[in-house]
């Protein structure tokens, strides 16, 4: 192969592989705000071999997350087989309280093992205190689906306390509920990346489908209250889906006025176009797609307008573009008239005073 | 990144002011929150100069300013009508219907650009019942997916007040979906299992009034996920209304503990009704009279300081309890009782009886803070 050919496939195939690491760029990042050292929460004091396994964990698979959804899930079944023999042989003080400790760790453990496919299995370890008399009383839990409450009981408490006295030097006589508290704050940072990850694709989607409402409401036809409640009551099977939504595609009107300009080509000269009111009885608008290919809107009108020697009311249809500009037509009788937006007439205008700007310099220049 | 918890706050209809968030400054209904807590908080010994923002972040979500700016532009397009009507009025002889109409209709719309009570309070009931309230939530989720984003769930915690609670409701009830798979066509979502929210405050709640227009879930049903734990979207759920506060008796949130909304152990450990009677205010609607209320302020301090943090002893909090029920107006909570027996809130199940209502109400409480302040 010639060397000019080889010089020249080497310098494609390098812009290729440039093009290609520019274009996957990581697209999470495991930056100081899901990854470091304590994740910002409370000194874990109790269980620092399990904060320390779980950090471990979060740190692992943040660095994975940008090949989501191909992340191997194993070592969350490895995580959870840790939390099993690692604080299952933990003493709080009492067999019981041991037993539903270990009861949760095997629901924990067992959540971790069972991955799904659309999103990744992480529930919380929870500590909720049951604050009616501020005397300490807790509960734990695992937030699966089924459920499963443990609520040590006094006698059980004042074991755990008395067993985990004097341990730290940090604490020295801590309330069973500060205990398992720190478990809580050991356990649960495991998850911080995978969450931060999912919800910041969440708010990216959620953004845009609020930017698609704030769309609507800037270029859409302004509707009045009634407008408002059909186009709701119409529209409803696309507002209660089960999700959140965009803007419905379409508007609804009745009995709507607008402001016109209407030529009547049977009234006098000079008493053909005159300003007007028009109703919408009924109509609809396409305010962005639509099967035409662009926003349009129709409606059934009456128009009225003050024009000497013609019937001043009319009846026809009215064609809505683009959500400004309206031109519409009604039958007065035998006299047929056309109306037009005031948005209209103004663009209009703004074009003809552009036209005679271009005109008057065409003309100097031939002068 | 912090470990703070953070209260996101929703405000309910009426014309709340917006927070400044560059210049680290809450709004309107931020300020009553912090007030209040902190009015409640400092009569503590060893918090008498504390703030609850020394322990949370407070975040607001203000959507006032949409229902404005479509209140203006429906007020601003009725102006030109109402002008273009008066110049063709000879067109519409006396009686006819349809310039009565239009003129009634227009009127209105018009006089949407002022600031009655009416236009800044009923309209945004109206508004977010229509497809409006769909931006409302839409906001909303955005909101709540940049905490969890920035903070994680459990560090989540979220009080809503009157309409924000509808608001609150449907917005959850839309972004955690049951089973914590979500269903075809859901564009995001969050899990049941891995995102619940640490508390939901629910303070007078109308998600059940509001669903019967809005129709997106029943705050009641089985399969809600607006509930506290398994299979829930927060893991404690607190629900507080006044005694006479009318907006939180017509069609009441007051599940039942039957195993139907959630299990019997859930109901006990994970869900409080909290019910206030003392008056300090004649409008029991109002929210800084909701938080300062023992009931609700020493859970709240407990929940969101931590119980390491904020650990008064049996006989302080009852003497908190005693120097807050002193301050009740005398003779208040017969008074508006007699009131609204003469309202008839008993049985409103409707929209429309819940805005008759609440207009009575309104005259009740304007006669009765008259009477205050000429008595005083």
């Amino acid at each position: 192969m010639k060397r000019s050919t080889i010089a020249i496939l080497l310098l494609v195939s390098s812009t290729i592989c440039i093009a290609q690491e520019e274009n996957s760029a990581p697209f999470f990042a495991c930056d100081d705000s899901v990854v470091s050292e304590d994740l910002g929460s409370p000194s874990v004091i109790f269980f620092t071999n399990v904060q320390r396994e779980a950090l471990r964990v979060n740190n692992f698979f943040c660095n994975q997350l940008n090949n989501f959804p191909d992340v191997p899930p194993e070592i969350l079944d490895e995580f959870g087989s840790f939390l099993e023999a690692a604080v299952s042989s933990t003493d709080f003080g009492s067999e019981d309280l041991n037993s539903d400790v270990a009861a949760a760790m095997r629901i924990m453990s067992g959540a971790l093992g069972e991955q799904r496919s659309t999103r990744f299995r992480m529930p919380d370890f929870d500590v909720e205190e049951i604050e009616d008399d501020f005397d300490s009383a807790f509960f734990f839990s695992v937030s699966v689906l089924e459920e499963n409450n443990f609520v040590p009981d006094e006698d059980q408490r004042d074991n755990c306390k008395v067993r985990f006295t004097g341990i730290s030097n940090q604490e020295p006589n801590p309330e069973c509920l500060q205990v398992f508290e720190d478990l809580e704050n050991a356990i649960n940072p495991y998850k911080r990346s995978y969450q931060a990850m999912i919800a910041g694709k969440e708010e990216q989607t959620f953004a845009e489908i609020s930017a698609d409402w704030s769309r609507y409401f800037e270029i859409a036809r302004t509707q009045t209250t009634l407008d408002l409640v059909l186009t709701s009551w119409l529209e409803r099977s696309h507002m209660r889906q089960g999700f959140i939504v965009g803007p419905p595609k379409r508007q609804w009107f009745m009995l709507r006025p607008n402001v016109i300009l209407q030529y009547h080509d049977g009234a006098p000269k000079g008493d053909q176009f005159k300003p007007g009111v028009s109703i919408e009885w009924a109509g609809f608008n396409y305010w962005d797609d639509s099967p035409l290919g662009f926003p349009f809107g129709l409606s059934v009108t009456t128009v009225y307008a003050d024009m000497p020697d013609v019937d001043t009311v009319g009846t026809g249809l009215t064609l809505h573009v683009n959500n400004r500009f309206t031109i519409g037509w009604a039958k007065h009788g035998s006299d047929d008239s056309f109306h037009v937006s005031a948005d209209l007439l103004q663009f209009m205008q703004d074009k003809q005073q552009q036209f005679d700007k271009y005109k008057s310099r065409f003309e100097r220049f031939f002068d | 990144m912090t470990s703070t918890p953070v209260v996101l706050l929703i405000h309910g209809m009426g014309s709340a002011t917006p927070p400044d968030p560059g210049n680290n400054k809450l709004g309107s209904f931020g300020e009553e929150f912090r007030d209040s807590l902190d009015k409640a908080l400092q009569q503590f010994s060893g918090h008498e100069t504390d703030s609850i923002e020394n322990y949370v972040t407070l975040d607001e979500f203000y959507y006032n300013d949409k229902f404005d700016l479509i209140r203006n532009k429906m007020a601003e397009r009725a102006n030109d009508v109402r002008t273009r009507l008066d110049e063709v009025q000879q067109l519409f002889p006396g009686g006819t219907f349809l310039r009565r109409f239009v003129d009634q209709f227009n009127s209105w719309e018009e006089d949407f650009g002022d600031d009655e009570f009416l236009y800044t309070h009923w309209l945004d009931v109206l508004f977010y019942t229509t497809y409006i309230g769909g931006w409302i939530r839409a906001l909303l989720a955005e909101r709540i997916a940049k905490l969890i984003k920035d903070h994680g769930s459990k560090n989540i915690h979220v009080v809503a007040h009157s309409l924000g609670t509808a608001a609150l409701h449907d917005t959850l009830a839309q972004i955690y979906p049951p089973g914590g798979e979500p269903i075809p066509g859901t564009p995001a979502f969050f899990s049941v299992e891995n995102d619940q929210l640490e508390t939901v405050w629910m303070v007078s709640n109308v998600s059940n009034l509001i669903n019967t227009v809005v129709g997106l879930a029943d705050p009641l049903a089985p399969g809600s996920t607006v509930k506290p734990g398994h299979g829930g979207c927060t893991k404690r759920f607190y629900n507080v209304r006044h005694e006479l506060d009318p907006f939180a008796l017509i069609r009441r949130f007051k599940p039942k503990n039957d195993g139907n909304w959630i299990s019997f152990d859930n109901f006990k450990l994970r869900y409080r009704a909290i019910k206030n009677d003392v008056i300090l205010d004649p409008n029991t609607h109002s929210f800084p009279q909701y938080i300062c209320d023992p009931n609700v302020c020493l859970p709240m301090l407990r929940k969101l300081m931590g119980s390491s943090k904020f650990r008064p002893g049996k006989t302080e909090r009852d003497k908190f309890i005693e120097n807050h029920a002193s301050q009740g107006l005398t003779g208040a909570f017969g008074r508006l009782e007699d009131a609204f027996r003469g309202i008839d809130v008993g049985d409103l199940e409707t929209l429309d009886e819940f805005l008759r209502a609440g207009e009575a109400f309104k005259d009740v409480i304007l006669e009765m803070r008259e009477e205050l302040e000429g008595g005083s």
